[in-house]
């Protein structure tokens, strides 16, 4: 049923010549009850679970898996006795990136290649690595190094920078193509979002508003962004299309919402809401709104 | 749940006798029967009949928070925009929405200035308001010891409570000025762990391991079992009192009451947020409801914002500091204490209870070459409410980039005695105790 729809769902979007907008179909659906803490939700296992952050009493942060068959959640790495964050992954699965707090200040950044027996760290020296991002085919990892955005190449493990710039740059995210990078910058001012080619080439600005805009995510056919935004006052999960022109809040909640991440379909977010004070995981469907 | 210790309020389980004993050789031991108020210092009426120091374990950026500087250059504005409140003249940080919206039940102070850049040094010349003789080795007691030692508050309750996750440190060592210090560990405060769960234990008692409720109530037999092991210990007085402040806790059912957070609504509980500050701040509610007279709740046990298994994400962001206020320092904070002083308010506990809000400095105005910020004692900023302060006011002033007061500074024993004097403890007892006899209060606050 599901892959019957999908072209569907292409075709529809491919017809947009001027994509408007898009917006939630349902009420967002709870995935998780627990309440605790949680950041940086991403799909694996081709939608089927979602692998997140999730506060924990000791270590203080885990990396936790949830079946989205079951609901059963499980820590990623159950032996782990520091604290670990922010897992990404090639489209494949088979590499993985993620962040492992080692001391004081220090954080290394983990990057576990296809096909090798184990992960290594890509910056030992007292620096604090932040926000991986994969690109899809797993050969580049692009992190946050004191504010600036670098780029480690698997193999043959070289790190240079991607783009530097005045102001902090974070949240980086590879386009579905491979081809473009969307960040956050305060370049300009606060953080806003951008767009560059992968070689840190043709920079273009794409949110323009008053207020924090940050943590881009491509959808999966890279016609649009969902990314999280402080404008209207709150943390609240918007979309634009990939040119930035077009914008619109699928979250429209009066507590926290952040931490989106697009389900393989192109038709779902997961993201990190809070409702009373408790943090869990909610998935929304969000349709296009205006078509052309 | 309260857990006291590994004893549950609706469970019991055994204890051996042995640890019975170990369980109160580490209770803070206090000296003279009942509690330890001073006979020569007549208790005191102040606006504030508690107060409630929220202690930002760290030195949260004054820039980040509450003295954002829009028109300074990027390399020191940093990344966030500001808001616009209900008080003329202040902004905050645009991750204080829920706060910018209060302004109206508090007031800013944006002079604070502390004498060191040393965390440890700092923190105890903030907590005690006075510096320390021989190095870090030797301090007067803290605020909230000197409040404790004047004020009586309820029989059933220690009178001095930190709420924290352990005792306060860095990578460097233990802060030694928490509490009694020179006064002695009599007056040191009562420490009380809380969850992100909302799940409250008193560590001192840990080893009260499964001790049965019969004979918890057996308070003679225990007396007497205290008696005897006082006797071999050569300590009897203050070993006795510090198993009396112990058994107090454990035996008297409204004592306890106190610390059960299951006692709130769901909704209550969500309303301070799922974090351990947030918990922390609603145990704290609840200990003013119950006229404990001071109340510390630390934000962290570590300085450190990232330390390996004891990541606890204090204020000390030299690295990764605007990626930890836009992910977790900024909304718990503002959520946290947005809703306490709600809460107060709506209670109308607010008017008796002062709430002061602040760290052992700022950090510097310059963003690092590690996009963090470093410490800053020139000028910091801290947050007063409720408690006979004047709310709705900005005082004192630092200059364009946040680097220096241009105001007279607020320095830490003005602190100190601003505190002291909303909680009744006026100049003439002040100067029983022998305690700042050259300092003044914030007068714009009162």
């Amino acid at each position: 049923m599901r892959s019957a729809i999908r072209p569907v769902a292409v075709v529809v979007a491919m017809q947009i010549t001027v994509w408007a907008g898009v917006a939630s179909a349902d009420p967002p659906l709870q995935l998780t009850t627990d309440g605790r803490i949680k950041r940086d939700p991403v799909f694996v296992d081709g939608g089927r679970a979602i692998v997140f952050t999730l506060q924990s009493d000791s270590p203080r942060l885990v990396l936790a898996k949830l079946d989205l068959a079951s609901r059963r959640m499980s820590r990623v790495f159950p032996d782990a006795n520091l604290p670990e964050l922010k897992c990404v992954f090639s489209t494949d699965q088979r590499t993985r990136a993620w962040l492992r707090i080692t001391g004081n200040d220090r954080v290394s950044l983990l990057v576990h290649p296809a096909g090798a027996e184990t992960a290594y760290v890509v910056k030992t020296a007292k620096t604090v690595s932040w926000s991986p991002a994969l690109t899809p085919d797993g050969r580049h990892v692009v992190f946050n190094l004191a504010g600036q955005l670098m780029v480690h190449s698997i193999p043959p493990k070289v790190i240079r920078p991607l783009a530097k710039s005045s102001g902090r740059n974070d949240w980086p995210a590879i386009s579905p193509d491979g081809r473009r990078i969307a960040f956050g910058s305060s370049r300009d001012g606060n953080f806003e979002i951008y767009v560059a080619d992968l070689d840190g080439q043709n920079i273009r600005r794409l949110t323009q508003r008053p207020g924090l805009d940050m943590r881009p995510a491509w959808s999966p056919d890279g016609k649009r962004i969902a990314f999280t935004s402080v404008r209207d006052g709150n943390y609240e999960v918007y979309v634009m299309s990939a040119d930035g022109q077009q914008s619109v809040n699928v979250s429209r909640h009066t507590e926290r919402d952040d931490y989106a991440s697009w389900h393989p379909d192109g038709r779902k977010l997961v993201w990190v809401r809070e409702v009373e004070g408790r943090y869990d995981l909610f998935q929304s469907t969000v349709v296009d709104e205006i078509k052309d | 749940m309260i857990d006291v210790g590994s004893f549950r309020s609706r469970d019991c389980y055994g204890i051996s006798r042995r640890a019975f004993v170990r369980a109160g050789m580490t209770l803070p031991l206090a000296a003279g029967a009942g509690r330890p108020a001073e006979a020569n210092v007549t208790a005191p009426a102040g606006p504030a009949r508690s107060v409630v120091l929220l202690w930002l374990w760290g030195g949260p950026s004054h820039l980040d928070t509450f003295d954002p500087k829009p028109d300074a250059p990027q390399e020191v504005r940093g990344p966030f925009s500001s808001l616009a409140t209900r008080t003329p003249g202040l902004r905050v940080s645009e991750l204080f929405p829920r706060l910018a919206q209060r302004s109206h039940l508090y007031s800013i102070v944006r002079s604070n200035k502390n004498l060191t850049s040393t965390h440890r040094i700092a923190a105890s010349i903030a907590l005690t308001g006075q510096q320390g003789a021989n190095g870090d080795a030797d301090y007067g007691p803290a605020i909230g010891s000197i409040v404790q030692r004047v004020q009586s508050g309820r029989q059933d309750l220690p009178p001095f409570i930190a709420v924290t996750p352990g005792a306060l440190k860095t990578a460097l060592g233990i802060v030694r000025g928490t509490g009694g210090g020179r006064w002695g560990k009599a007056y040191d405060p009562v420490p009380v762990a809380c969850s992100d769960t909302g799940q409250v234990s008193i560590p001192a008692l840990k080893l009260l391991d499964g001790l049965p409720t019969n004979r918890l109530a057996d308070r003679k037999l225990l007396l007497g079992q205290l008696d005897q092991i006082a006797r071999l210990e050569g300590a009897a007085e203050t070993w006795q009192e510090s198993f009396r402040r112990a058994y107090r806790l454990l035996t008297s059912d409204e004592g306890r009451k106190a610390f059960d957070l299951s006692r709130e609504s769901p909704r209550t509980r969500g309303e301070y947020g799922r974090s351990v500050f947030g918990q922390s701040c609603l145990l704290a509610r609840r200990l003013v409801e119950a006229e404990v007279p001071f109340i510390q709740v630390n934000w962290s046990q570590w300085v450190e914002n990232l330390f390996d298994s004891k990541t606890d994400f204090g204020w000390d962001t030299h690295w990764l500091n605007f990626e930890h206020m836009v992910d977790r320092h900024g909304p718990i904070l503002d959520r946290a204490l947005s809703t306490f002083l709600d809460d107060l308010n709506h209670r109308g506990l607010l008017e008796n209870t002062l709430v002061v809000a602040l760290g052992e400095f700022g950090r510097t105005p310059k963003i690092s070459a590690n996009a963090g910020r470093d410490h800053w004692p020139a000028v910091y900023s801290s947050l007063w409410a409720g408690g006979g302060v004047i709310p709705g006011q900005v005082i004192g002033q630092s200059d364009r980039q946040g680097g220096d007061a241009v105001t007279a500074p607020v320095t830490p024993d003005m602190v100190a005695t601003t505190i002291l004097q909303q909680s009744g403890i006026g100049t003439e007892q002040r100067a029983e105790l022998r305690l700042f006899p050259d300092s003044h209060v914030i007068k714009e606050l009162t």
